[in-house]
């Protein structure tokens, strides 16, 4: 049995998949980690999840891996101190998921861990794509560059595909990020730094012009941490409508209420952007794959976006789309361009890479 | 019924450190005077130089040339004595590219005192370009209170550009309270852009759509054109946003701004200071922000090669993205120094768009020397050309449409 | 980041009042100090300070470790003790109140928070609660002096847990207390040439101190200065000198533009000029003493004089700590406090370590009961700290917002 733990800081879940078994199974959820804290109740949770049945693995998503993870790891103690390391770059999450990582570790002895990262596919960008025309100075001291995100997705969508596909993955989660690939190699990705660059989400800005925040802290006295604080948690469909409800109902006014559909075009027209930005990269474009949490509630948005671009030579079923599980394609015969849907959950594309993983430890061990 | 007097009018063209001017004889659009004093007000060892050019009569004078104002005061006495000589060379209207307006001007506008008076307050915006317009308008306007004096500004084609692209995910009542859009620029030059590639390929601009990229060794924007109409430009609200610059670091991650500023302990000054006049292609180049040196440097240094694919990435991306948007393009116009002056640059950007539609003739883009040129190739499905700039006639042209309005309605 | 720590605000509000409350059934003195520490000190322990420990002089010293070793930030709130009756001398500082145990609790769950919030800090947060017996400065001297150690010079800032209603207040008036002394030779319990007897004597004086009050200066921020008689006391016949001796003790309110010395010299000169006619009459004006006894067993002799202090509002530690909060749903301005004294006499006006102060309740309060101000007061004081704790020595994370992780 796998065991697959997404821990986002408020909330920790976990998930088990049993072999041959195809979807994975939510077995805890609790919105605060505290409930695992000290190391029998943990314990007590895993062996309650696992019944008397052997756990092989338990795999990790973690969000952030800096310049040190290029590929899943198993959490040793060699591990856990290049992690810590991290923290001065993402101070809000290294040290709670440093935390998650030894109480699991304490709590489960000789469990292998394995750590995935989000960012690690992006850490084979092209140079040109992953910096910022910055002096190098600040390149070299502050490591700042595209950390990337949704790489477990992207990789995997993308890397569905012969060598010499051209790629382009759309992942619409909390955070909607758009990726080019091909021959397993990332070649664009929208989303920064931070996750201020790139498409908006329900609170936060998306691509805009940094002019704008220096005008507002200079002419208008903004302090930079309440910009960030605008940027962020203000901003997106939030900002745009003034509506501080879910995406999902938000999606609901669409066609009746004039700001929500600004606010859609907005975000089509920064995805447009990226999507842009993949095929000027890849020098042209043979598949699109949509995948996410979101994914579902956003058909009528890609179809609309989809049919804006049909003139590349896409032409879609209509809809309603079936509700495949796994991948489908929406796509008609003809079409030149090729669309799927990917409606894996991130906990099965965990089992599934968790899988593979341990398939090369293995393999690694036997030479 | 109308009728269109002729006019001389000088175009006035400012730089940061320039002075480009030229008379021009309306409705001929005949070339009378052109010229350009650099140099100005920057200390540097060499003296200011004007280099003047009266129908082929060349002057050079160098001399000390404090501000724009003494600039204009300079070039104006170089007219005046050209005018002993020959009585047509004379003027009777000022035009001035103004750049940045902000939101209060949408057309072209005659200027007054209460003008003035408007556009004082919009100073902040450019905080470069706008001061030193504005001193030469209230020059013009004290010393030639006679001579009618007509404001050109850079955003005033982007006023057409749809809330989709010209709105930012930002709070609603911040934007409104600060009149946060996309502003957009370089518009002078993407509509005189625009009106030469359809009068040069005899088409109707209202039927085209069009991409003009105005790539210069200061600014470098990218204009998408609907049938006529500035839909979308990579320059924002500020000239900052878009493509990367000689100096300016174009599209980034507000993250990292924040982050520099912590780190490095910087006021939202020095980060601005940064951002605007170290990073592009300076910043990744270091050794020089001009783009020609990159490419001479490229076989050598590995910072150049970086600072040029950089440079031609994102000029990429928003091709591709304009492509998206306008459905494809019917025309690809490269403009101003580098647009023009580097053909292997045109050359790496058209690289990989056929998918777009845009293909390049690589012997006849090599082969470039002057003038409006077809460099696209057989079966392109859109006419890639190259367009010298000449922002002084589109100045020109603009302050002499409204002048004959002016006029007409007397 | 706020949001972090807000929700770890609200998480910890049960055991803050808790707390609170058993803070506020203490009824600290002399005696039972040691006890009162030993529990703020468990429960900082409880709270998971990195290290807890307690000074010579009595002082409460807990540590949040930072990830770096850059500056330091000191949360500093204080512990009044109710001296025993016949040890008890007046100061400036009200005794037998319990207002200031708001301050000691906000301090430390301030700290709490941020450890709860796994936030880390680049420097180290230094929570220290100080006993102060009336006007002794010893303590906050062997706070910096000796148990701070290296961490003394590397401090960008201190918060002071005190009364501001929520207003970062940057400083006060000075105050000290001195005494004129007046010696002369009587005969027959009367003074030589005056023909009045001792008291008698004092009268002009007094009249002549209480005009000085009526022509104090005053500041625009931080308001008027202010004189009063506090006592006047006759001590008789010193045989070593085979005089009598009178004193005056004043009280003194003062502002920073007047210089100690220049007060003092000025009462002496006003005293000479009294009795300049009585050629055996000695005057001299001095800083008050008095004698104390810390709880740890030291014997000090302290002067009652504390300096006056303003810092400028564009000040960069005050400036972040200011923008921390409000930028965080606090209507705080800059202020000063009118009426009480703070540790910023040494902070600021000694050390030249940026200090503000923040807290709940009014100076007012300080005299009431701990129970009058509530428990979802003191945790609002916290949180506040909290946010100006990690605006000037957080690291911070940009761009990434907790609900979109």
């Amino acid at each position: 049995m796998i065991i697959a733990v997404d821990y986002n800081l408020k909330e920790v879940r976990l998930w088990a998949c049993r072999e041959g078994e195809k979807a994975p199974e939510l077995c805890f959820f609790a919105r605060d980690p505290a409930v695992l804290a000290g190391e029998d109740s943990l314990r007590g949770c895993i062996r309650e999840i696992s019944g008397r049945e052997n756990i092989e693995v338990v795999s990790f998503r973690i969000l952030f891996g800096g310049d040190y993870f290029a590929g899943p790891e198993i959490v040793n103690k060699r591990f856990l101190a290049r992690f810590e390391k991290l923290t001065t770059l993402f101070p809000f999450y290294v040290p709670s998921m440093l935390k998650m990582l030894k109480r699991f570790k304490e709590a489960l002895g000789g469990i292998p861990l394995v750590a995935f990262f989000e960012t690690s596919f992006f850490l084979r960008l092209p140079e040109s794509a992953k910096f910022y025309a910055l002096p190098f100075k600040f390149r070299k001291d502050t490591s700042i560059r595209k950390w990337g995100f949704h790489g477990i997705f992207h990789q995997h969508n993308t890397g569905m595909f012969p060598p010499a596909d051209k790629s382009i993955s759309v992942v619409i989660d909390k955070q909607t990020t758009v990726c080019a690939a091909s021959g397993n190699r990332p070649l664009s990705i929208s989303l920064g730094y931070t996750p201020l660059e790139g498409v908006m989400s329900r609170t936060s800005c998306g691509d805009i012009d940094p002019g704008i925040v220096f005008y507002l802290m200079n002419v208008h006295n903004f302090s930079m941490h309440r910009i960030d604080e605008m940027l962020k948690n203000e901003s997106g469909f939030l900002g745009l409508t003034g509506y501080d409800i879910e995406l999902r109902d938000m999606l609901k006014l669409r066609g009746r209420d004039a700001k929500v559909d600004l606010a859609f075009e907005v975000y089509q027209s920064q995805v447009m952007k990226h999507i842009g930005e993949g095929i000027a990269a890849m020098g042209g474009l043979d598949n699109i794959v949509f995948a996410g949490a979101y994914l579902d509630m956003f058909i009528p948005v890609i179809y609309d976006m989809l049919k804006k671009v049909s003139f590349l030579g896409i032409s879609t079923l209509g809809l309603p789309w079936k509700k495949d599980k796994g991948i489908s394609a929406v796509s008609s015969r003809d079409s030149g361009i090729k669309v799927y849907l990917n409606r894996m959950e991130l906990a099965g594309l965990i089992f599934y890479e968790s899988r593979a993983f341990l398939k090369k430890i293995v393999f690694d061990r036997n030479g | 019924m109308k009728y269109n007097k002729g006019v001389n009018i000088l175009a006035l063209n400012c730089g940061s450190s320039s002075l480009k001017y030229k008379i021009i004889e309306m409705p001929r659009e005949r070339e009378l005077v052109h010229g350009e004093a650099e140099r100005v007000g920057i200390k540097t060892q060499a003296l200011s130089v004007i280099t003047h050019f009266c129908l082929d009569k060349k002057r050079v004078i160098e001399a000390p040339i404090p501000d724009h104002t003494s600039a204009l005061k300079k070039a104006l006495q170089l007219i005046e004595d050209d005018e002993k000589e020959r009585g047509d060379i004379g003027f009777g209207v000022f035009a001035h590219r103004y750049v940045h307006p902000g939101n209060s001007f949408s057309r072209t506008t005659k200027v007054s005192a209460p003008v003035l008076g408007r556009l004082r307050e919009t100073l902040p915006l450019a905080a470069i370009h706008n001061p030193v317009s504005y001193m030469l308008m209230e020059f013009c306007h004290k010393e030639y209170p006679r001579v009618a004096q007509y404001a050109v500004f850079d955003t005033v084609f982007h006023k057409t550009i749809p809330p989709a692209f010209a709105t930012y995910a930002l709070p609603r009542n911040i934007t409104k309270k600060y009149g946060i859009r996309k502003i957009g620029f370089h518009g002078i030059s993407h509509r005189y852009v625009m009106e030469e590639a359809c009068r040069f390929l005899n088409r109707d601009k209202f039927q085209q759509r069009i991409i003009s990229c105005h790539l210069g060794t200061g600014g470098s924007s990218i204009c998408a054109v609907d049938r006529g109409r500035s839909v979308n430009n990579s320059m924002g609200f500020t000239p900052l946003e878009g493509l990367m610059m000689n100096t300016r670091c174009g599209d980034i991650d507000p993250g990292a701004v924040f982050y520099i500023m912590f780190k490095e302990k910087f006021s939202s000054g020095d980060a601005e200071d940064i951002l605007n006049k170290k990073s592009g292609i300076l910043g990744v180049f270091d050794s020089s922000s001009d783009l020609r040196e990159v490419i001479r440097g490229m076989g050598r240094d590995r910072m150049a090669r970086m600072a040029f694919d950089m440079y031609v990435r994102r000029v990429k991306t928003y091709i591709a993205f304009y492509s998206l948007i306008l459905k494809k393009s019917d025309i690809l116009v490269f403009t101003d120094s580098l647009g023009v002056g580097e053909p292997l640059l045109r050359e790496s950007i058209s690289d990989g768009m056929d998918f777009l539609g845009i293909k390049l003739n690589r012997d006849v883009n090599a082969a470039y020397s002057g003038g409006i040129k077809d460099v696209s190739a057989k079966g392109s499905e859109a006419r890639v050309l190259i367009i010298p700039a000449n922002e002084e006639l589109m100045i020109a042209r603009e302050a002499y449409r409204e002048f004959s309005k002016d006029d007409n309605s007397r | 980041m706020n949001q972090a720590l807000k929700s770890k605000a609200a998480g910890l509000v049960g055991s803050l009042s808790e707390f609170y409350d058993k803070m506020a059934d203490f009824d600290v003195n002399g005696s039972n100090l040691s006890d009162f520490s030993g529990l703020i000190c468990g429960q900082m322990k409880e709270l998971g300070f990195d290290s807890v420990r307690k000074d010579k002089a009595g002082n409460i010293i807990g540590v949040i470790k930072g990830y770096e070793n850059k500056e330091a930030v000191l949360i500093m709130s204080h512990i009044d003790i109710k001296a025993d009756r016949h040890e008890r001398l007046e100061g400036p500082h009200k005794s037998g109140v319990t207002g200031f145990k708001a301050g000691v609790v906000s301090g430390i769950y301030a700290g709490a928070l941020i450890k709860r919030a796994l936030l880390p800090l680049t420097g180290d947060l230094v929570v220290c609660c100080l006993p102060r017996t009336e006007s002794c400065d010893f303590g906050i001297k062997q706070l910096f002096e000796v148990s701070l150690e290296a961490k003394a010079k590397k401090i960008k800032g201190v918060i002071l847990s005190e009364p501001t209603d929520f207003n970062v207040n940057l400083g006060h008036k000075g105050r000290m207390e001195y005494e004129i002394v007046v010696r002369g030779r009587l005969v027959r319990n009367f003074l030589q040439h005056r023909g009045i007897n001792m008291l008698g004597t004092m009268f002009p004086l007094i009249n002549e101190l209480e005009k000085v009050s009526r022509e104090l200066p005053s500041d625009s921020n931080l308001g008027r200065s202010d004189l009063r008689i506090k006592d006047v006391r006759y001590n008789g016949y010193q045989p070593q000198e085979e005089l009598s001796e009178f004193r005056i003790v004043v009280d003194r309110v003062f502002i920073p533009e007047e210089d100690e010395n220049l007060i003092l010299n000025k009462a002496k000169t006003i005293a000479k000029n009294v009795y300049k006619s009585d050629s055996d009459v000695t005057v001299n004006a001095v800083l008050a003493k008095e004698r104390v006894r810390t709880y740890t067993g030291m014997d000090i002799l302290s002067e009652k004089d504390y300096k006056p202090w303003i810092m400028e509002a564009h000040q960069e530690f005050a400036r972040a700590s200011i923008d921390s909060i409000t930028e965080n749903g606090f209507k705080s301005a800059f202020g000063y406090w009118k009426k009480i004294v703070t540790d910023g006499s040494y902070t600021y006006a000694q050390l030249k370590i940026p200090t503000i102060g923040f807290g709940a309740g009014s100076e007012e309060g300080l005299d009431t009961d701990a129970a009058s101000l509530g428990a979802d007061k003191v945790e609002r004081a916290a949180y506040g700290q909290a946010l100006m704790v990690q605006r000037n020595i957080g690291l911070p994370t940009f761009g990434w917002s907790s609900d979109e992780i």
